[in-house]
């Protein structure tokens, strides 16, 4: 800029201004459309990097959602169900059904003999298919005596043999599929009897240790319950708070302490939480471990600062003529903030709240410190019952040997992400449709 | 290599009394944490008071 000062330049006879500047405009334009290009690739390259994540997780969990299932002629036998023949519930309850699917199993291959064959044979089915059974003939016990066709939920193995992961050129011994086995499978599905369904076990069911039983939906109760405790707690009381330190706190001392407090809250990793919640709720309050309630406490602490910070500067974005005009016609400081002031500050705090709860959903370290990670089967039905949440389930799985359970990770994964967009797109659309500009 | 928070989760996640060293171990790395996040927050704040000043 020195070449505008035209007593620092020399000037030469005829120079004037304009013609300095003129000459430096190419250099200007070229660096501006440089900078333009830099921002452009900078843009870029974040996008790239985006769709190679999804497309690798996507492309990893997409089969995860079929699962392969087999029809096999299943004779409910009275004589294995019911041998008193009185329909007691207890006895249809603890009735040997792995026997009716054995038996279905040796009515396909009948040629199959001996023992090793024949375990071959039923480990093509997975254990659930029983259970299966039993809930059939529960609902319906008119099925007793039937001969029907059952599809049954097929092992890991053949789930993932089916899907076309375990080769088949391996030799046999390094291979989970053994020879035979890969020839009932070809005969099956060369008759239409294997076929890939819907998996509606991955939402239905909770964890297990065989991969084609487990589900996230005992993941998926946990972080409901637990985002509804934190949403209960942080909410409230942050939009208070948020009032509170704009609107009545005297500017002191105390205040500024509070805000240095609040703003490092918001940035300290999430991982402090959890140890906070370990020492104070679990420890020192005694509340049940893994619970969605002292989760939902432990997260609520995490999002509470985000949320006074974000409605601060919402209250802040709300001109001072609203309140001095409400206070001009006899309205009180709390009718004010009450009436006028927090309706037109809300849009903002909703955002800056639903954008704290997608963070909360998100979130795994703290919720592992407080015990969350523990193996749990059943789906968790209240606030007190031991639970897992969707984050930390994946990390569990992630752990897992099987090969059935990588598509499943991804799936899982895929489901997270949905709801991160889903609630993050929800933030985006209310704020566009009631942001005020002022 | 590992990170604080690595070796925090590695430190709890086991069975072990609650006053056992290894406990108190993952307390401390959380105590650095925060007070490492704390320090870096104030400078943080100076900077931008000091710069604000300037145009007021």
């Amino acid at each position: 800029m020195n070449k505008l000062k035209p007593s620092a330049a020399p000037v030469a006879p005829g120079r004037d201004i304009k013609t300095i500047v003129n000459a430096s405009l190419k250099r200007r334009h070229a660096a501006e459309r440089r900078f333009r290009w830099y921002g452009l690739i900078a843009i870029g390259l974040g996008l790239i990097f985006v769709a190679l994540m999804f497309t690798n997780i996507i492309g990893k969990g997409y089969p995860a959602f079929w699962q392969a299932y087999v029809q096999v002629p299943i004779t409910f036998d009275p004589a294995v169900i019911d041998p008193q023949g009185n329909r007691d519930p207890k006895a249809i309850e603890t009735a040997d059904y792995a026997a009716l699917v054995r038996a279905g199993m040796r009515q396909l291959f009948p040629a199959v003999q001996g023992r090793l064959e024949l375990r071959a044979l039923y480990g093509l089915i997975s254990s659930d298919a029983a259970y299966e059974l039993q809930r059939q003939v529960q609902q319906n016990p008119a099925l007793i005596g039937a001969s029907q066709e059952v599809w049954l939920l097929t092992s890991a193995t053949v789930d993932t043999f089916v899907k076309g992961n375990i080769d088949r050129t391996l030799d046999e011994t390094e291979r989970l599929v053994k020879d035979n086995q890969i020839e009932w499978i070809d005969k099956l599905l060369a008759a239409g009897k294997i076929q890939k369904q819907f998996n509606t076990v991955l939402f239905g069911n909770g964890d297990s240790r065989e991969p084609e039983q487990a589900g996230i939906r005992g993941a998926l109760m946990g972080s409901f319950f637990t985002l509804v405790v934190t949403f209960l707690l942080s909410f409230p009381i942050g939009v208070a708070t948020a009032v509170y330190l704009e609107e009545f706190a005297p500017k002191n001392r105390w205040t500024d302490l509070i805000e240095v407090n609040i703003n490092n809250l918001a940035a300290v990793p999430s991982i402090v939480f959890g140890l906070l919640g370990l020492a104070v709720f679990i420890n020192f309050f005694g509340l049940p471990r893994s619970a969605p309630l002292v989760g939902g406490l432990v997260l609520s602490l995490m999002t509470l600062p985000v949320i006074i910070i974000a409605g601060r500067a919402a209250l802040t974005s709300v001109p001072p003529s609203i309140r001095e005009a409400a206070l001009g016609m006899g309205a009180s400081k709390l009718q004010t903030v009450g009436h006028h002031v927090l309706p037109l500050a809300m849009p903002g705090m909703l955002t800056g709240s639903i954008i704290g709860m997608a963070r909360a959903l998100g979130e795994s370290a703290p919720l592992l410190m407080i015990g969350m990670v523990a193996f749990i089967v059943d789906v968790p039905k209240s606030f007190m019952d031991p639970a897992t949440v969707l984050p930390v389930q994946i990390y569990l799985w992630s752990d897992l040997p099987e090969r059935a359970f990588v598509e499943r990770t991804s799936a899982a994964i895929m489901v997270l992400l949905a709801f991160m967009i889903l609630m993050n797109g929800l933030a985006i659309v209310l704020r566009k449709r009631f942001e005020r500009r002022w | 290599m590992t990170t604080v928070t690595v070796q925090i989760v590695t430190l709890l996640t086991g069975d072990q009394e609650f006053d056992s060293a290894k406990t108190l171990a993952a307390f401390a790395l959380g105590l650095v944490l925060f007070t490492i996040t704390l320090i870096l927050n104030i400078v943080a704040l100076r900077v931008v008071r000091k710069y604000r000043e300037q145009y007021e």
